[in-house]
């Protein structure tokens, strides 16, 4: 299942374990994007509820609790629940490369 | 101090057969370039010296104590930090080893490349380089009280919590803070021989020593930088240089581009956040600008987005934006 929160794309790879990915290194915290311009993010009101994993250049999420919830200043916020989540950022095209979208 | 490369020391390929077999301990000293990048399930022993090490790519977690070489290359590694016994004369990168937080008190090295190195929160004191490069360290909000960058370059490109540059900083050749929202000041007595790339920084104003300005690498004017709002689409459409073109058509913002050179609709539907129009503008001598306009479902607020110029439905477009190469695949279930 596929979520979209902002330029934030999360979705469910729960057929997938941590365990499954290679070279998965825990990360800290539970911002998965800031906002540089208004300094809102993107990130997991419940700090308990989620271990966040750096696999190479990925992202991943691990839902520890029953469900967590994704927050924003503006945006509203998204129930995920527990399972194991891919999450990265929407692309802009631009003719020299494709950049991240800043908001 | 590196250790003298005495007769005693291995040819690279002799130390890295050394090595791999699992053989060796230290000291050990080698010449030329030793490249172990992206073997696993070795170690490396303390009191290694030579030239160029690359280790990039090989799991290691961790580098032995009293490594010392002139260039170390360790690129995407699970380090969390270096041992205080590392001496690297010419050049340290480190770039990619996303699990980095610490550095040792006093690093002097070169040339010192930090890239992606996305836990990286603070610099370590009395740090000393000439060449520093810590693009997209998205952590990175501290700088030390006392350190030294200095001649070389300054790269800070999209370090996204940075608020500022630090007060020691005084002379550099060249210093990019493009996408560094958070800074809006350079150092008072900061001098930049060459140039400053101020593309999305919060630079709003050319500093007084009027350093040459670039916008992501392309040279600019001090208008397009800071008075963006002072161009209209027809000096847009009149300009020869594509790559300047390009930055135009960033500084004035799609919307009023598209207002004021008349795009053509290609397609027209809805989506979470209401109506979905993908446009075309023909560009001289040039790709067609194509871009989606989207209304943000829990804003409304209206969001213009280019889009390879291949893509001809509103829908293809969301989902391109979303990383998503084949639109079939793109459904989201929920938006917010």
């Amino acid at each position: 299942m596929l979520y979209r929160h902002g330029d934030v794309l999360v979705q469910s790879v729960s057929e997938q374990r941590v365990s499954d990915l290679p070279a998965a290194h825990p990360r800290p915290g539970v911002t998965l994007a800031r906002g540089e311009v208004t300094g809102h993010s993107h990130r997991f009101r419940d700090v308990a509820s989620v271990q966040l994993y750096t696999v190479g250049a990925d992202t991943y999420a691990q839902v520890l609790a029953e469900s967590a919830e994704l927050i924003h200043e503006e945006h509203a916020t998204i129930t995920l629940p527990r399972g194991l989540y891919k999450v990265w950022m929407q692309r802009e095209y631009s003719p020299e490369a494709i950049r991240r979208v800043l908001d | 101090m590196l250790a003298s490369l005495g007769t005693g020391s291995l040819s690279a390929a002799q130390a890295r057969k050394a090595i791999l077999s699992g053989q060796v301990c230290g000291p050990l000293s080698f010449r030329g370039r030793l490249d172990l990048s992206g073997e696993k399930n070795f170690r490396l022993p303390e009191h290694l010296s030579g030239d160029t090490l690359d280790i990039s790519g090989t799991q290691l977690s961790a580098l032995p104590e009293h490594l010392q070489v002139r260039e170390l290359i360790a690129k995407n590694l699970p380090l969390s930090e270096v041992p205080a016994s590392l001496r690297v004369q010419f050049r340290l990168t480190l770039d990619g080893c996303a699990r980095l937080q610490h550095l040792p008190q006093n690093l002097t090295v070169g040339s010192l490349s930090l890239q992606d190195c996305l836990s990286l929160e603070t610099l370590p004191e009395g740090l000393n380089v000439c060449f520093l490069n810590v693009s997209r360290c998205e952590a990175l909000a501290n700088w030390p009280r006392q350190a030294e960058v200095s001649f070389g370059h300054l790269l800070a490109r999209d370090c996204l919590s940075l608020r500022g540059l630090p007060s020691w900083l005084s002379q550099l050749a060249q210093l990019d803070l493009s996408g560094c929202r958070g800074v809006t000041a350079l150092p008072p007595h900061l001098k930049i021989s060459g140039w400053l790339d101020v593309a999305g920084s919060g630079l709003t104003a050319l500093p007084a020593q009027r350093p040459a300005l670039r916008w992501r690498g392309v040279r600019i004017s001090e208008r397009l930088a800071f008075e963006p709002e002072t161009i209209s689409g027809a000096e847009i459409m009149a300009e020869p240089n594509t790559e300047v073109r390009r930055v135009m058509m960033e500084r004035v913002g799609y919307e009023r581009f598209l207002d004021e050179v008349g795009a053509r609709v290609l397609d027209r539907d809805t989506d979470a956040g209401g109506e979905r129009v993908l446009v075309w503008v023909e560009l001289p001598e040039d790709e067609p600008f194509v871009a989606v306009c989207v209304s943000c479902p829990s804003t409304g607020r209206r969001y213009t987005l280019r889009v390879p110029p291949t893509i001809t439905r509103a829908q293809a477009a969301s989902a391109w934006l979303a990383g998503f190469d084949e639109p079939s695949l793109y459904r989201p279930a929920v938006e917010a």
